[in-house]
């Protein structure tokens, strides 16, 4: 099909970027794994006391789950939100689109801090709900709105919904319309082609864009902090502190190799699953 | 019967998309009013409206606008190194099932699941050993890494709308490779080039775990800064500066090739 | 258009690596120098007051990092033989641990003249360097919401419950409260464990732990929080914002520690750094830290109280009666342990 030449001349152009990330990203990695079997930064020697402690250890176990349950809840709640946003971007017209576009564009390109910040002035004592809720008097005193779970996977939901929205949108615009108008045709009420004709094929975008979202979410270290609050402690706030708090680098670097373990198994899991259920949907 | 049960779906369809509109545009409509805060806190609404906190801004904050340059840079040539590697390995590898293709590109854009604060431990532990100074340029490699898979997958969907016939015929005709792609290739793939790129660039600005981890005072990027102030004073010229970056990035998006994006979005 | 657009970028790309390459030449020209702060007003403070005498003074560009005293060992010991810093800022505690961790360089005693006139308790006994100034700890509280407390217990009280504020022991404010809650308990600073069992006794009444000092004094300002354990000067410095707030010392007194400004090893700019320590002495510069809203306390003899600190006490002899110095040798070193215990055990 291409000019001759082999793979070598085919994978050519790729060899640059192969030996950067070689040497950007799996040698740290590597290195990374290594320490993380260390006693020490510097003159240890080999051991698996920093898995064993991890791994043996309900607290330590708890705040892995209970990271990776965030991007679980996250997701969950994107996606809800996603999907009729992406249904109404569907039967929009060109112009509603490019809007629509533009407004699922700018969060995603706005800076993490400034989004956080806003979610910051929205939940605090004295901010937008809070004002509101008092003022309307549906509530004597301000509500503790911040550091609480809920509002965390809320605001985390809306930091992450573009990366939702886009691919769901791009695979709902690849749906043949004429499927749909069949399915109308024939009777179906519009839940029901939803359910068996766009929630089908609209899978890959969803499943694209919920790993996603789940990755971008379970290590989203600002706004989990500033918005979670330190005492709903997760996994990327536990591994800064453990390094740079308080020294215990080997540590760190089990807990780092644990969770990129853990979420990167997930995803891989996740995206198995789901192309053997997407074998003939055009992704 | 069915009237009824399509109006309950299109009223839950259409509650939960304009939950989803509020949900997106809120947040930073509310940044942009507080920005214009007279007080010193987020009450909200403010007691008072001025624009002290952008003057405050221009007049007496030198390090915020020297995060603001670091990132600049580290952006920059992120950005550069990304787009030409990036370019590169996607148009080897788009569409191909071989093989060493898939595994290639799982690998090339595995940055996008591998917990970005592993990676930035990583990569400080790897400095630290080697006994590396931090500086821009580290800061800016591990941006790279973080960067790479959006080039690589929009110049992939843009690659793979290039119909192969093309080349056939320009090798038939005794064009190289090199001339092939010089001259058929890089001008179809372009909006995928420049769409990476804009991501590109906007995610190595937008960056954190990286930067925190190999965060050096010489290497304050923008959002590090923001947060060590948000964190610790909660400063409202946070605000101001969340002001500006929002105008910032509504010009960039404005600016950019809109068809670009428009078509993405277009049945194919 | 799309064509000019990659130009733009190349042309951009150039441009960065040539400034890169100019600016390491301008910056071997002017003097940088890199101070650690701490976050909140002693970081705001410094960058104002400070920042404007290095310039004018040393000929030198500083750049402030507001962190924690842990983190910048963390930073130091990542870093080398390659620090970021020029000059580190410590309390009691952690300077032990700077110390012990080979992490400081003394200061030649000629470098620094001033040195000579401190007073003992004002400087580090092994030469590395001086304290610039005294804080203490007592609580903040709210006075149109609390009642003036008198003691620590009073955080217990039920008519606080839900207005309480407090930061872990990742901080040393919260290694301080820690302790002093241990010592009321009955325990002592090597015994904390009655320490714990009172905290875990006290997250009913609390609304938030925030994760620095900083953090506390902004989620006070918030109306988050309506009492806390918090620094004077931070207490000080809120109430010169218009924030309703008000500072009690507690019946068993107010714990004090020095901040003590030291060399880092293997700093870039060793004399600017001297300089700066020698400058930080300085009777104006210390007259000027004093001053609102800063009100950070002197520790050089012969500087006037003025304000919320001439409110406080009357003078230096004054606030050692009525505080105290924890002996932070004898507990420094649990510190990490109580960090994930408290992890584990307080939480919200």
């Amino acid at each position: 099909m291409k000019p001759g030449g082999g793979v070598l001349a085919s994978a050519a152009p790729a060899l640059p970027l192969a030996a950067f990330f070689t040497v950007a990203y799996l040698l740290p990695v590597a290195v990374l794994a290594a320490v993380s079997a260390l006693t020490a930064l510097r003159g240890g020697h080999w051991t698996v006391a920093n898995y064993s402690t991890f791994l043996g250890d309900a607290y330590h176990l708890s705040i892995l789950g209970d990271t990776l349950l965030l991007g679980l809840q996250v997701t969950l709640v994107t996606l809800l939100i996603a999907y009729p946003l992406g249904l109404a971007y569907l039967r929009a017209g060109p112009r509603v689109r490019t809007l629509l576009l533009f407004l699922i564009l700018l969060p995603l390109l706005t800076n993490t801090v400034v989004r956080t910040f806003a979610w910051m002035a929205i939940l605090g004592r004295e901010g937008v709900i809070n004002a509101w809720l008092v003022g309307v008097g549906l509530t004597d005193g301000p509500q503790r709105l911040l550091y609480t779970r809920p509002w965390l996977v809320v605001a985390l939901a809306q930091i992450y919904l573009p990366l939702m929205a886009l691919p769901l949108n791009n695979s709902l615009a690849k749906i043949d319309a004429n499927l749909m108008k069949a399915s109308e045709g024939l009777g179906a009420s519009r839940a029901f082609t939803f359910r068996t004709v766009i929630l089908p094929l609209s899978m890959p975008g969803a499943v694209a864009g919920g790993l996603l979202v789940f990755a971008g979410s379970t290590t989203a270290f600002i706004t989990q902090t500033l918005v979670g609050g330190g005492r709903q402690l997760f996994m990327p706030l536990h591994i800064y502190q453990q390094a740079i708090g308080v020294q215990k680098w080997t540590f760190a670097a089990a807990i780092s190799v644990i969770f990129a373990i853990a979420v990167m198994g997930l995803v891989y899991l996740v995206n198995r699953a789901a192309r053997e259920r997407m074998r003939g949907v055009d992704a | 019967m069915r009237e009824l049960k399509d109006a309950a779906y299109r009223g839950v369809v259409a509650l939960l998309a304009t939950v989803a509109l509020v949900l997106l545009v809120a947040p930073t409509l509310v940044v942009v009013l507080m920005s214009f805060t007279g007080d010193f806190t987020l009450r909200f609404p403010p007691r008072s409206w001025s624009v002290r906190w952008y003057t405050e801004l221009f007049s007496n904050s030198p390090q915020i606008v020297t995060a603001a340059w670091v990132s600049l840079k580290v952006a920059v040539i992120a950005t550069a190194v990304s787009v030409v590697f990036g370019t590169l390995a996607a148009v080897a590898i788009a569409g191909r099932r071989d093989r060493w293709a898939v595994a290639l590109d799982g690998v090339f854009m595995s940055p996008m699941v591998f917990p970005a604060m592993s990676l930035g431990l990583a990569l400080l532990l790897l400095l630290s050993l080697a006994g590396i100074r931090l500086s821009t340029w580290t800061l800016a490699i591990g941006h790279v890494v973080i960067a790479t898979p959006f080039v690589i997958r929009m110049v992939s969907a843009a690659a793979q709308q290039v119909n192969p016939v093309l080349l056939d015929c320009a090798a038939s005709l005794g064009a190289s490779r090199i001339h092939a792609f010089r001259t058929i290739t890089l001008p179809l793939i372009r909006p995928g080039i420049v769409a990476g790129g804009v991501v590109a660039f906007l995610s190595s600005i937008d960056h954190v775990p990286v930067s925190l981890m190999l965060a050096d005072p010489r290497t304050e990027t923008l959002p590090i800064h923001l947060w060590t102030i948000l964190e610790a004073n909660l400063d409202v010229r946070v605000a101001s500066v969340s002001g500006i970056v929002v105008a910032v990035t509504i010009a960039v998006i404005l600016l950019v090739d809109r068809r670009v994006f428009v078509e993405r979005g277009r049945a194919s | 258009m799309t064509m000019h657009r990659r130009k733009l970028l190349g042309m951009a790309a150039g441009a960065t690596v040539s400034s890169t390459l100019l600016g390491r030449a301008a910056r071997a020209q002017s003097k940088e120098l890199f101070v650690v702060t701490y976050p909140g007003s002693v970081d705001e403070g410094f960058k104002q007051v400070v920042g404007p005498e290095v310039r004018r003074k040393l000929g030198a560009t500083p750049t402030f990092t507001p962190l924690l005293n842990a983190e910048v060992i963390g930073r130091l010991t990542a870093s080398g033989a390659n620090p970021p810093f020029d000059i580190g800022m410590w309390d009691n505690g952690p300077l032990i641990i700077a110390k012990e961790g080979g992490l400081l360089e003394p200061i030649p005693a000629s470098a620094v003249p001033s040195l000579a006139k401190l007073p003992a308790a004002m400087k580090d006994p092994q030469g590395f360097g001086p304290a610039y100034t005294v804080t203490m700890i007592g609580i903040g509280y709210n006075p149109k919401k609390v009642a003036p407390p008198k003691s620590w217990d009073d955080f217990w009280k039920a008519e606080n419950k839900g207005k309480v504020g407090i930061v872990g022991p990742a901080s040393n404010l919260g290694t301080a409260f820690l302790v002093e809650v241990a010592k009321l308990r009955g325990g002592s600073p090597t015994n904390v464990e009655p320490g714990f069992g009172a905290l875990a006794k006290l997250v009913p009444n609390l609304s938030a732990i925030p994760a620095n000092p900083g953090a506390l004094s902004t989620a006070f300002a918030q109306g988050q929080v309506d009492m806390a354990p918090m620094y004077f000067n931070n207490v000080a410095v809120l109430k010169a914002r218009g924030v309703d707030i008000a500072f009690a010392i507690p019946e068993s007194g107010m714990q004090l520690q020095t901040v003590t400004l030291t060399l880092i090893k293997n700093a870039r700019n060793k004399d600017a750094a001297l300089q700066f320590i020698e400058m930080m002495l300085d009777a104006a510069m210390q007259r000027s830290l004093e001053a609102a809203p800063w009100t950070m306390f002197p520790s050089v003899s012969g500087v006037p109280l003025t304000g919320q600190n001439r409110e406080l006490v009357a003078s230096l002899e004054e606030l050692t009666r009525r505080g105290s110095f924890l002996d932070w040798a004898s507990f420094i070193r649990n510190r990490p342990q109580w960090v994930e215990r408290f992890n584990r055990e307080i939480r919200l």
